[in-house]
């Protein structure tokens, strides 16, 4: 009987050690995924600045871009000389460039790793878009019925926001 | 490319953080760095260098090839 007694005792001993030990391991884990959650968010912040610093240099080329638009869809349905409508089309190229400028500002402004990734994405998008626009232009081709060729624009962010997902998961 | 960044970065007390602002570089690029993940340009070898005082090839060793 004594001897069950102490039998039971040293195994009430292991358990408690045994839980002891996971309750350690619950906190570490615990503290570890703050920390990490933390650090990523300071991350995440540093780059968010860089990215609303392109923002705001980026708005009035968006603003330009945005108005054009609108002057466009206005003069579809107007008699206007072919010639304003080139005009329309030239006038819009210096805003897309101003994009791309700001675009390469905001690439440097990131640092190597950050801009590996970028580019990264950038690259996976691209030739996601690519492989969208080919696929429409058969669908054209074969006269089959096919959305309207900007909704390739429409995928782009998302699919830049995957791949650069994606592309962060790689080097964490 | 194997690295011996991160026991370096211990020898000298520092946080990720605090190696990434010598360095100028991001926590996240450091961490990349020191898990292998990421093999830092050439530049950023010779900055890493240089300020544990060592050279290229005492911190970064080539990793076998598969």
């Amino acid at each position: 009987m004594r001897n069950r007694m102490q039998a039971m005792s040293v195994d009430l001993d292991a358990h408690r050690k045994q839980a002891e030990k996971w309750r350690e391991q619950g906190r570490d884990a615990l503290l570890r995924w703050q920390v990490h959650a933390e650090l990523e968010r300071d991350d995440l912040l540093e780059q968010r600045a860089i990215r609303k610093k392109a923002g705001r240099r980026s708005l009035p080329w968006l603003v330009w871009i945005a108005l054009e638009t609108i002057a466009a869809f206005f003069l579809v349905d107007h008699p206007v000389a072919n010639f304003w409508k080139g005009l329309l089309v030239a006038l819009a190229l210096p805003p897309l460039v101003m994009l791309c400028v700001e675009a390469m500002r905001a690439l440097v402004d990131f640092d190597e790793l950050q801009r590996r990734i970028e580019l990264t994405a950038l690259a996976l998008t691209g030739m996601a878009a690519i492989i969208a626009l080919v696929l429409l232009l058969m669908l054209q081709v074969l006269k089959l019925p096919a959305p309207p060729i900007w909704y390739v624009l429409l995928l782009g962010s998302p699919t830049h926001t995957i791949a650069r997902r994606w592309a962060k998961r790689r080097y964490q | 490319v194997n690295n011996h960044v991160r026991e370096l970065r211990g020898e000298y007390g520092w946080s990720q953080a605090d190696l990434a602002e010598r360095l100028d570089v991001s926590r996240q690029t450091v961490n990349a760095i020191e898990t292998g993940k990421y093999d830092p340009s050439l530049p950023l070898a010779f900055k890493i260098a240089k300020l544990f005082g060592g050279s290229i090839e005492s911190i970064f060793v080539p990793g076998e090839e598969s």
